[in-house]
């Protein structure tokens, strides 16, 4: 095995017995970056020469004998709307010509007093506004979306290009893009981790957190970002797999709705899977599932046009044309129709709260079908109903946006079409080490310890996926 | 239900927004604003208590 196809604790582990170098570490991974990224399209910006004088660094730490920290030579991505002191924050957009970021924010430091690398930042959708990342190809089949708008993050763990990359989360943009490139994704509880210095995209909703290849590296990235409260309590332990007393409700609405039937089967086989392990399985009706998308909408477009309201005025056609429509029509929003939605926002809130009462987790997919191609804007599904992509894929997701209840995926299986999917379990609040539980359960039974893609441009007329459930 | 956006209505409401929309951006914007206003007025039907928002779209504009 390559140094790059570790995972964090795998890598971890043999630095700190120095049997790795990091140097060895950052090389192998840079030149998978080096291989690979033309293809893929991951990195707006590439640090080679600064992760290498770090590698070189935290080398001769260990040699001094000095303590190895959790995340000592590991190197990891950063989505470019976190800001890095001295580094421009592209956002991927042409608005942000020019910037150079003045502060690093607080996740990043939290990074690096734990030894990790920053390797360098990843594209994402415009300024997060988007579930494709059209800059990026999923690393799985090049004329697929990576999904968005972390896509460069989880195209880039997917391959092998960095051993973790945070993303960030406002409708679905850490899980989808992790569901969509074979990657497990962790979207905490609201607040839990902290937003300072990153670009915010509407601040009702926004969250961020860890992209990785193993359930027990996000736990692990989990613990830096948001160290455990109070001595003693459990911080990376993913490994208690007895299930038994854990109530798993199994929604017998909406979330199976217009669903993929290869999809739709896996996870009927992972609910029996995870009831073998212990787990009660518990039909619900999940409350005020209507309301999740009219609000989505209603709040992130008003509260993203805030953010941008200057730029939109003053140089709007710096803006790709999809984010500038959507902020322009946000700009023309109501108060009253804002209003509406963050009243029903509240609502939701309080009726999941009362819903995680009678159980511990959700089980549901994290998307309804695999990666769309990269020319796609809709999905026509069976009954004939034409969705756009963009809701396809943030309808199942952006119900923990508005409660801020956490919420992971995990790789569930390849679909036929050779592209993956994922599993999501959302929680009760501040429930993230019981969602990994459960993830480690589902990885475990699936063997689906993530293998890493090897992008290739496929001819089109070979691809079975045709876009189309 | 909301009426839809027109482009002479849009313009005005740009107007009164401090936002440039040129003349080719008007139907697009106009579209949109009338799906997502509709989407978001559903929002109504499922509270029966609420009783706002099936106001005209010239009425719910201010300077």
């Amino acid at each position: 095995m390559k140094p790059h196809e570790l995972s964090i604790s795998e890598a971890a582990s043999l630095i700190a017995k120095r049997e790795l170098s990091p140097v060895e570490l950052v090389s192998s991974v840079l030149d998978r970056v080096q291989e690979v990224d033309e293809k893929v399209g991951a990195y707006s910006l590439l640090l080679a020469e600064q992760a290498r004088d770090e590698a070189r660094q935290a080398e001769r730490k260990i040699m001094a004998g000095d303590p190895v920290r959790a995340l000592h030579g590991i190197p990891i991505a950063l989505k470019d709307l976190i800001d890095v002191a001295g580094l421009p924050t592209s956002a991927s957009s042409r608005v942000q010509d020019g910037h150079v970021a003045r502060t690093t924010a607080s996740v990043v430091i939290k990074l690096q007093n734990a030894g990790a690398l920053i390797i360098g930042k990843t594209h994402t959708h415009e300024f997060a506004f988007g579930l494709t990342t059209p800059q990026t190809g999923n690393p799985w089949n090049l004329e697929h979306t990576p999904g968005g708008s972390s896509g460069g993050s989880a195209a880039a763990v997917a391959y092998g290009g960095a051993l973790a990359a945070l993303g960030t989360d406002t409708g679905g943009s850490i899980r989808v893009p992790a569901a969509l490139c074979g990657v497990v994704g962790l979207k905490p509880t609201s607040g839990r981790v902290s937003l300072d210095g990153v670009f915010p995209l509407a601040a009702s909703l926004d969250h961020i957190g860890p992209i990785t290849r193993t359930v027990r590296d996000a736990a692990l990235m989990f613990e830096v970002l948001a160290p455990a409260e109070g001595a003693g309590t459990a911080g990376a332990d993913t490994s208690n797999d007895d299930l038994s007393g854990l109530r798993v409700g199994v929604p017998v609405n909406f979330f199976h709705d217009r669903l993929d039937a290869e999809i739709d089967l896996v996870l009927r086989d992972l609910q029996k899977s995870l009831a073998d392990a212990g787990a009660e399985l518990v039909e619900i009706t999940v409350p005020l599932t209507e309301t999740i998308m009219p609000s989505q909408w209603g709040i992130m477009l008003p509260e993203a046009a805030f953010v941008h309201r200057e730029n939109i005025r003053v140089r709007p056609d710096s803006f790709g044309e999809d984010v500038r429509l959507l902020l322009e029509t946000g700009s023309l929003l109501p108060a009253s129709d804002y209003l509406l939605a963050k009243q029903a926002q509240a609502r939701l809130r309080c009726a999941w709260s009362r819903m995680f009462e009678r159980i511990d987790t959700l089980i549901v997919p994290t998307v309804p079908t695999v990666a769309a191609r990269r020319d796609q804007d809709t999905f026509t599904w069976p009954d004939g109903v034409v969705e756009s992509v963009v809701e396809a894929y943030v309808r199942l997701n952006a119900g923990a946006n508005l409660t801020g209840l956490p919420a992971l995926t995990v790789p569930a299986g390849m679909h036929s079409s050779g592209l993956p999917f994922g599993v999501q379990f959302i929680g009760s609040s501040r429930s993230e080490q019981m969602l990994l539980r459960l993830a480690q359960v589902v990885e475990t039974v699936t063997g689906a310890r993530c293998r890493l893609a090897e992008p290739e441009l496929k001819n089109a007329l070979d691809s079975k996926c045709t876009g189309d459930p | 239900m909301i009426p839809a956006y027109t482009p002479d209505l849009t313009a005005d409401l740009a107007r009164r927004n401090a936002l440039r929309l040129p003349e080719e951006r008007l139907k697009g914007v106009a579209d949109t604003l009338t799906h997502v206003r509709r989407f978001i007025a559903t929002l109504q039907t499922i509270d029966p208590e609420q009783s706002v928002l099936t106001k005209e779209t010239s009425s719910d504009e201010t300077a």
